[in-house]
């Protein structure tokens, strides 16, 4: 299996030399297409990153590139991480999921230690590294995907049958990080991690009499803490009617609506959005998409909502091509997230959903979010990689005189 | 299968937000612009500084300065018991009533903090840097001159309208236009860099020069005021003006209040008198019937009448001032000696009709065309209103009210060689670009021939050389005046116990330079040639010596000059 997974590496490593597989690169290569809709998106964030964290960048340290700089730092790290992804073989990880979580699990711990995690904003998400800092709830998300993608790989369909079979071990495994996760507190990482956790039962093929109690107990777990806490209570009456206290509660999701509202057709211009002046706070991080929409306009929305849903389109594509059970489940654990998180987010900003706090996949700021983000970018980039390698070896065979029927 | 459910979900989703994003940023988008604009739009005012007003020699009566007002926008305000704590020990203000401010009206976005302060002190608070608290400038109307000519000039509003007298006549010229920046600013209230801005910057009032000489009318105020202590008046008038030109050099009215502080005042004190206030003229009315008389050849200065001391006409008997036997007056007589019955008696010869000519001739009943606030055209009843009496009561200035000003223009008429002259008030104005821009001529009328005007001078002078009007003589100037004492009229008919002494005249009676009317309200004694005269004589003498008229070197043998040209005999001085 090493061996396998090393030639069919190889061409991705050293194009030039894989003469056998020379058009494999092409440009409408799905391969391409993840990895090109992931960089537009960096650098789509970048520039946007720049322009809404300018203000409060300088407002706060005097420099109107602090942010940016460091995000730069973010992309080339997470960029070297996409690239190293997109070279190794994904069956090297399927015991990764293993060591993520317990990992993962002891982070999650240290952030709700208090003097360890940093707290911003009433909650702690973030560790510091230096000069950096980084936020272990990202991680979880890989991990997820990770662990439930190898657990149900060996789990034949069929065992998926038992309700024991179908919850063990996975679902513990989740419910610890959600209860983690749910601590700090960050309730919209929470449902998303949830989301990712569900959407892998469904995809593996869990029956729907396990799925349903699952999806309904997750639902009444979200509406209760959604309602057991004031500020998300606050929160959920704000996006019921932002306009009942406009000053306070409904400001975020006005301000977001003015934003996006002033922006029309073509937007007000690339850096000349107003709302970034101290109107919007968290320009940069999980508002980025208004600002974009007020300085780019609905060209700038739909371009950016057009490439998730063709990262969606093209992730749902190579599971459906994957060369094993793995390989589907990680596409399209992967796909599920990205795609859910840039809904929850642009859901939030656009008043469709309540606000939770989840920044836009790839383009908002925040250094974990697109190292981890970028990585499973990678991972799916393989995937398809070696999804097409198969798909085209099965052609050839197919293609072969003789050997169409035998090639099965 | 899984899958293609799987991507259906995502692709409706995606749908869905398609869909979200088409209505947020181009069906709703108009009304999201809106409130963008509302949000962050600010209009600043830039105040336009009142134009000045000054006196014929351009010295300031009025004039606008810079202050800065401090405001507040409550919404702005983060802490506002400690700013108020950190405002009251500059103000001078208790910090609870300043936080009262600063808080604010949830609704409001503006508070007054201080008007129209110090711009000194409107920088130490800016320097202070407090959370929603800004200044702007907002000029403020000062009088240097205080109570002078207060009447005339009347005051601003705190908001800067001009609320009475001249500042309210002439706001259109003072006021000028507010011009105003629009900017987009900051929750902080900083301007935003890169947006339009929308400026229309402010149009100056433009300054007036008026005909008043800022001296004669103080002193004229001061004798005003003098004469009301000594004669226990309830307020006086007096207006000095240029025969030729019509221009008034004083307008004096007691009582008067200081426009600085206008609050302080009643109502009654902001009047001008002069134009807003009408009196019964009395005796100094009787040049109305005598020039007509004259002009229409009625009479003559020398035609005699035979005078009783009493005249019993209709239901009423008219008297004179004092009982005398029954003599033979001549017409300059009866003017020097201001008998009523004479004067009633030339009023029958010249006949209702030709009187009332007159009368409207000499500009009563109508305003004068000065058109200042307030300004009384009289009460002079329509020829069909008479009644059997009013063709004894006109001539001699009873059942008809005129404004003090009117009588200073009738006068004027007769030392302008019979051309009546509407009087004004302001000289010029001065246009945007600096340029002064004189105001036009004034409308002016023939109302009695030059012969005439030059014989009812000739009687005037009488009047004050030997008739009952000596204590209004100027040395070295020779005078031709006009006593006045007239009963007030009372409410609902009939006349009181009080009276109104009034001298009119001008001088130097030759060649006239100024006209002067002085109208006191119910002085004591009652007598307009014992009171009204010698503040006339004053006024007119400062005004003479100010305006640098020569006295004629020798007064006496100049007017026996104008007698003997006018062939009359002369008589006995005094």
């Amino acid at each position: 299996m090493a061996s396998r997974s090393a030639t069919v590496t190889r061409p991705l490593s050293r194009p030039g030399r894989a003469s056998g597989h020379a058009s494999e690169l092409r440009l409408g290569h799905p391969a391409v297409l993840i990895a090109g809709g992931a960089c537009s998106l960096v650098v789509l964030g970048l520039v946007m990153i720049l322009s809404a964290s300018s203000v409060t960048s300088f407002a706060n340290y005097g420099s109107s590139f602090l942010f940016f700089k460091r995000q730069l730092l973010w992309t080339i790290l997470g960029m070297v991480s996409f690239g190293l992804f997109c070279r190794i073989d994904y069956r090297k990880l399927r015991y990764a999921g293993y060591f993520l979580c317990p990992i993962t699990i002891m982070l999650l711990v240290a952030v709700l230690v208090p003097g360890v995690g940093v707290v911003a904003n009433g909650s702690a998400r973030w560790l510091a590294l230096g000069p950096l800092s980084f936020q272990p709830s990202e991680l979880a998300k890989l991990a997820i995907v990770l662990l439930a993608a190898d657990v149900f790989a060996r789990k034949r369909e069929r065992m998926l049958d038992s309700f024991s079979h179908t919850m063990v071990p996975v679902v513990p495994a989740i419910l610890i990080l959600l209860a983690l996760v749910v601590l700090q507190p960050d309730l919209g990482t929470t449902v998303l991690l949830g989301t990712i956790g569900m959407g892998l039962l469904f995809v593996a093929g869990a029956p729907l009499r396990h799925l349903t109690p699952v999806v309904l107990a997750g639902v009444a777990g979200t509406a209760f803490a959604a309602l057991s806490a004031d500020y998300r209570r606050a929160r959920v009456l704000a996006f019921m009617d932002p306009w009942a206290d406009p000053l306070r509660t409904g400001y975020h999701t006005i301000q977001s609506l003015i934003a996006m509202g002033s922006g029309g057709w073509f937007g007000v211009g690339l850096g000349a959005s107003r709302q970034k002046w101290m109107y919007i706070p968290n320009a940069h991080t999980d508002f980025i998409f208004a600002i974009l929409g007020e300085e780019m306009g609905l060209l700038g929305t739909g371009v950016v909502l057009g490439i998730f849903c063709f990262i969606a389109y093209l992730g749902i594509r190579t599971a459906l091509r994957a060369p094993d059970r793995f390989g589907m489940l990680i596409a399209s654990g992967i796909t599920i997230w990205i795609s859910a998180q840039a809904l929850v987010n642009m859901g939030a900003v656009t008043a469709s959903l309540p606000i939770t706090g989840v920044p836009l996949p790839l383009v908002s700021f925040g250094g974990s979010s697109l190292l981890v983000m970028l990585s499973a970018m990678g991972i799916l980039t393989n995937v398809a990689l070696q999804g097409e390698r198969k798909m085209a070896r099965r052609r050839a065979r197919a293609g072969a005189p003789g050997k169409g029927r035998s090639g099965r | 299968m899984r899958l293609i459910a799987t991507f259906a979900i995502l692709m409706l989703a995606f749908g869905g937000m398609a869909v979200r994003l088409v209505v947020l940023q181009i069906v709703e988008s108009p009304g999201y612009a809106l409130i963008a604009s509302k949000q962050r739009e600010s209009t600043r005012p830039f105040p336009a500084r009142r134009g000045s007003i000054y006196d014929r020699n351009g010295k300031s009566l009025a004039i606008s300065v810079d202050l800065q007002t401090v405001y507040a926008d409550p919404a702005l305000v983060t802490d506002a018991r400690r700013e108020a704590r950190r405002l009251a020990p500059l103000l001078g203000t208790p910090a609870a009533s300043l936080q009262r401010v600063l808080e604010g009206d949830p609704q409001s976005r503006f508070e007054y903090v201080a008007r129209q302060i110090d711009p000194a002190l409107a920088r130490r608070i800016e320097n202070l840097k407090l959370a929603g608290v800004f200044a702007r400038p907002e000029p403020k109307r000062l009088y240097p001159n205080e109570s002078v000519a207060s009447t005339i000039l009347g005051f601003v509003g705190t908001d800067g309208e001009g609320l009475s007298g001249i500042e309210n006549q002439y706001e259109g010229i003072l006021r000028g236009r507010a011009g105003f920046m629009t900017l987009e600013q900051d929750p902080s209230g900083r301007p935003l860099p890169q947006t339009d801005f929308r400026y229309e910057p402010p149009v100056q009032g433009r300054s007036l020069y008026l005909t008043i000489d800022k001296d004669i009318q103080n002193y004229a105020e001061m004798e005003l005021e003098n004469a009301i202590a000594r004669y226990d008046a309830n307020a006086a008038s007096a207006v000095i003006m240029r025969p030729s030109t019509g221009e008034i050099l004083g307008m004096a009215n007691v009582p008067d209040f200081d426009p600085n502080r206008f609050g302080d005042f009643s109502q009654s004190d902001f009047r001008n008198r002069a134009v807003t206030d009408v009196y019964e003229p009395g005796s100094a009315y009787k040049i109305v019937t005598v020039a007509g008389a004259i002009e229409d050849d009625v009479v003559s200065p020398r035609s005699s009448f035979v005078v009783p001391d009493e005249l019993p006409f209709e239901d009423r008997v008219f008297h004179d001032s004092h009982a005398h036997d029954t003599e033979t007056m001549s017409v300059t007589e009866i003017i020097e000696q201001s008998s009523n019955v004479g004067t009633i008696k030339i009023g029958l010869a010249l006949g209702g009709e030709r009187l009332d000519h007159y009368v409207r001739r000499f500009g009563f009943g109508s305003a004068t065309g000065l058109d200042f606030p307030g300004e009384s055209p009289g009460i002079v009843l329509d020829r069909d209103q008479w009644s059997g009496v009013t063709i004894a009561t006109t001539p001699i200035g009873q059942g008809i009210a005129v404004t003090t000003l009117q009588m200073a223009s009738a006068y004027a008429a007769l030392a302008n060689g019979g051309v009546w002259v509407e009087p004004k008030l302001v000289s010029a104005t001065v246009d945007g670009d600096g340029s002064l821009k004189r105001s036009s001529a004034p409308a002016t009328r023939r109302v009695v021939s030059g012969r005439t005007a030059r014989q009812m001078t000739e009687m005037l002078t009488g009047v004050v050389r030997r008739g009952t009007g000596m204590l209004a003589r100027v040395p070295g100037y020779q005078v031709a005046g006009k006593t006045g004492t007239a009963q007030k009229p009372v409410a609902g008919g009939g006349y009181g116990n009080s009276y109104v002494a009034s001298f009119a005249g001008f001088a130097p009676a030759a060649d006239p330079e100024i006209v002067t009317i002085v109208v006191l309200d119910d002085p004591d004694p009652i007598w307009g040639g014992v009171t009204a005269a010698p503040v006339f004589r004053a006024i007119s003498e400062y005004a003479l010596r100010r305006l640098g008229i020569a006295p004629t070197a020798d007064a006496q043998r100049a007017a026996e000059q104008m007698q003997s040209e006018q062939d009359l005999v002369p008589e006995p001085h005094d």
